[in-house]
């Protein structure tokens, strides 16, 4: 995967572009608006990382201006400005996804893979990872041809884990698709209902889906499948 | 200022003394006729009473009276005289030479020719053939008078209108002296010195009014700088702890060889405390932004039974984990105007406060209806609950009550209170708190409802 960071600051530059490349991924770093406008025109990369603040061109005009010449590279909005305005401008001028600084690596990196996937996901009506499908129409869940009574937030959650299946969520998506809310309180809200629905997919099933990956988040797939990029899953029992 | 005040005061004293000068002149003027003509009116008598009386005697002896008559009033340049039937001059006063004629018609009233006031009347029945009489008197005597009090008049609009503009700059100095004194103290002000305060004389008028208005002004912005500042301070000073714990991780980290383990755990570690830095910063930000932007971030009408019916589903795993009952009554379709992401910031905060307050097997509960037109969300716990002199202060910055009671997992950052009072006191709303210690706590807001 390739990826274009626009970044000013030289020490978070350099973390991210470290940090990426560990993670298997190609990235090509420009430090200001006019070279990362130009790479961005380029095209060559699958998603385009944009701070907002740049000393020579506003990131939004970064990104205003790939979008008037045709360029649908996914873009993830960068900014240390956290505020709704901010927030709302960066998604209505044509970004994709929007992170405020500080944020967790494990998190860019799980949207940087989202954004990259979107464009390849085609609109699915069932899902199924091993022997686990979700029909979405009869909002049915089996596994092993034997039916699973969810909750409308457990089911919703799966949903979402099955769609991106083999790629870490982390909980901050997480808690965003489900309600919908950016909740930082120190209250783990996410890990309840994620034991609940391991409890009801894992348990008593072999080999577990459902795994926790310690300090990014969570990942739906078979065991035997585990993506080098994505670091060795610990499977976490209840 | 000072200069236009004078200069209308200048105005307004010389149109009124003016004014006044001019009528009182016209009135003496008036009384003066008017005493003219009832002299001539009582020599029309006198006359009257010398042909009813001498008549019969004969003319001349009419003409010896009233020229003895004429001769006592010379100074007043009187005169008389008789005239027949066809209004022809049958005698006349020797001061009569070069009068003006007799108005045309007896009993008229009286009239003005040049400096003479004449007077015609009907004469009495006699046998002298005098059908009417005319008496009149120069009136430059009056117009003496009269010169005089123009002249007077003339003086006094003269010295009013030297006087006047005098005696307005002095007042209009009076009147604004206390206002250039008020400008002085006020553009010597500064921001760091917001304590200081316009003088109040006591008095109660316009200026006191207005020495009061900018006081409390200025009493409002100094509580509001006063509250920044030790919010900057108090911010600084707990960001001081995360900073302080991962520098220390840092540096035990490279003070030795060890091993690959405890290399990875030093920075795990450094990672936890960089995450509750950044809650830290986060929460800052958001109550620094809590409490200006809903005017400025286009308000939406949010419904506030759904972002009430997401926050309980959020937080139904982590009651249910710890066997908390959570009870919900959560009216539908109840709505207000705001911003949807600080409005359920306020839900979250107040929901994750009453289960994290609440021991394991409690009960919360949260409830949303309409009341006496405005939204009401309430949010209860029966646990720990807030001590008296506690209650007064859970909504300050960086308070916690009692932090002995918390888990230590749970441990906030003191802010989630505050930023839900900043959140709702942005949209017109009101939040308070009703504890006593073991018994729980009850939050309620108040959020004016979306119009339809």
């Amino acid at each position: 995967m390739q990826v274009l960071l626009i970044e000013d600051d030289a020490a978070l530059g350099k973390a991210i572009q470290q940090g990426l490349r560990e993670a298997g991924m190609d990235c090509q770093w420009r430090r200001n608006g006019v070279d990362g406008l130009d790479a961005a025109l380029a095209q060559q990369s699958d998603v385009v990382v944009l701070d907002l603040l740049l000393p020579d061109l506003p990131g939004l005009d970064v990104l205003s201006q790939m979008r008037s010449n045709g360029v649908r590279t996914p873009v993830l909005v960068l900014s240390a400005l956290g505020s709704i305005d901010d927030r709302v401008t960066g998604l209505e001028s044509g970004a994709d996804d929007y992170l405020v600084k500080p944020f967790a690596f494990a998190e860019l990196l799980a949207r940087l893979q989202a954004l990259a996937r979107r464009g390849a996901e085609s609109p699915s009506q069932e899902y199924r990872v091993g022997a686990l499908s979700l029909d979405l129409a009869l909002r049915r869940v089996t596994r092993d041809s034997k039916e699973i009574d969810l909750t409308p937030t457990e089911f919703s959650l799966l949903e979402y884990l099955m769609r991106h299946a083999g790629q870490v969520l982390s909980r901050r998506m997480l808690c965003e698709h489900l309600w919908d809310a950016d909740w930082e309180g120190v209250t783990n809200v996410v890990d309840v209902h994620v034991s609940r629905l391991r409890g009801k997919i894992d348990r008593g099933f072999s080999p577990p889906l459902l795994h926790t990956v310690r300090g990014r988040g969570y990942v739906l797939r078979p065991t035997e499948d585990s993506g080098a990029d994505d670091g060795p899953p610990e499977a976490c029992g209840d | 200022m000072r200069f236009r005040i004078a200069a209308l005061t200048t105005l307004a004293v010389a149109v009124a003394a003016t004014a006044a000068l001019l009528g009182l002149r016209q009135a003496f003027y008036w009384t003066l006729l008017h005493e003219i003509d009832r002299v001539l009116l009582e020599d029309i008598a006198e006359v009257t009473l010398v042909i009813n009386e001498l008549s019969p005697e004969g003319l001349d002896a009419i003409a010896d009276e009233l020229t003895r008559k004429a001769a006592g009033h010379r100074q007043h340049r009187w005169f008389a005289r008789l005239l027949d039937n066809n209004g022809e001059t049958v005698w006349r006063s020797s001061d009569a030479e070069g009068t003006p004629p007799a108005p045309q018609k007896a009993d008229s009233l009286p009239q003005t020719a040049g400096d003479i006031r004449t007077l015609r009347a009907v004469a009495p029945p006699n046998p002298l053939a005098i059908a009417s009489l005319q008496v009149g008197s120069s009136m430059s005597l009056y117009n003496e008078d009269l010169d005089l009090i123009d002249r007077l008049v003339a003086g006094a609009v003269l010295m009013i209108l030297v006087v006047a503009p005098l005696c307005g700059y002095w007042l209009a100095g009076i009147a604004t002296r206390d206002l250039e004194a008020m400008t002085a103290k006020a553009s010597s002000l500064r921001p760091t010195q917001l304590d200081e305060r316009l003088p109040y004389r006591g008095v109660d008028d316009e200026f006191d009014r207005l020495a009061d208005t900018i006081n409390h002004l200025l009493g409002r912005i100094s509580t509001f700088v006063d509250e920044r500042r030790s919010f900057l301070a108090d911010a600084a000073h707990e960001l001081r702890t995360p900073i302080a714990a991962i520098r220390s991780s840092i540096e035990v980290a490279l003070g030795g060889e060890r091993s690959h383990e405890n290399y990875r755990d030093l920075l795990e570690q450094v990672l936890d405390e960089s995450e509750s830095l950044e809650i830290l910063v986060n929460q800052v930000l958001l109550l620094s932004e809590a409490g200006a932007t809903v005017d400025r971030a286009r308000p939406e009408r949010v419904n506030l039974s759904e972002v009430a019916a997401k926050a309980a589903d959020m937080f139904a795993g982590v009651a249910e984990s710890r066997d908390i009952r959570l009870e919900l009554s959560i009216a539908p379709g109840i709505s207000v105007n705001g911003i949807r992401r600080h409005l359920t910031q306020v839900v979250n905060n107040l929901l994750d406060n009453a289960i994290k307050y609440t021991h394991d097997g409690g009960r919360a509960s949260l409830s949303l209806d309409e009341s006496n037109g405005a939204a009401r969300l309430t949010v209860s716990d029966n646990g720990a609950g807030i001590s008296t002199e506690d209650l007064p202060r859970v909504f300050e910055r960086f308070f916690r009550a009692d932090r002995a009671r918390q888990r230590d997992d749970t441990r906030g950052t003191g802010l989630g209170l505050s930023i839900c009072q900043s959140i709702v006191e942005a949209h017109g709303g009101d939040i308070t708190c009703q504890s006593r210690l073991g018994e729980g706590a009850e939050f309620t807001v108040l959020l004016p409802l979306a119009s339809e």
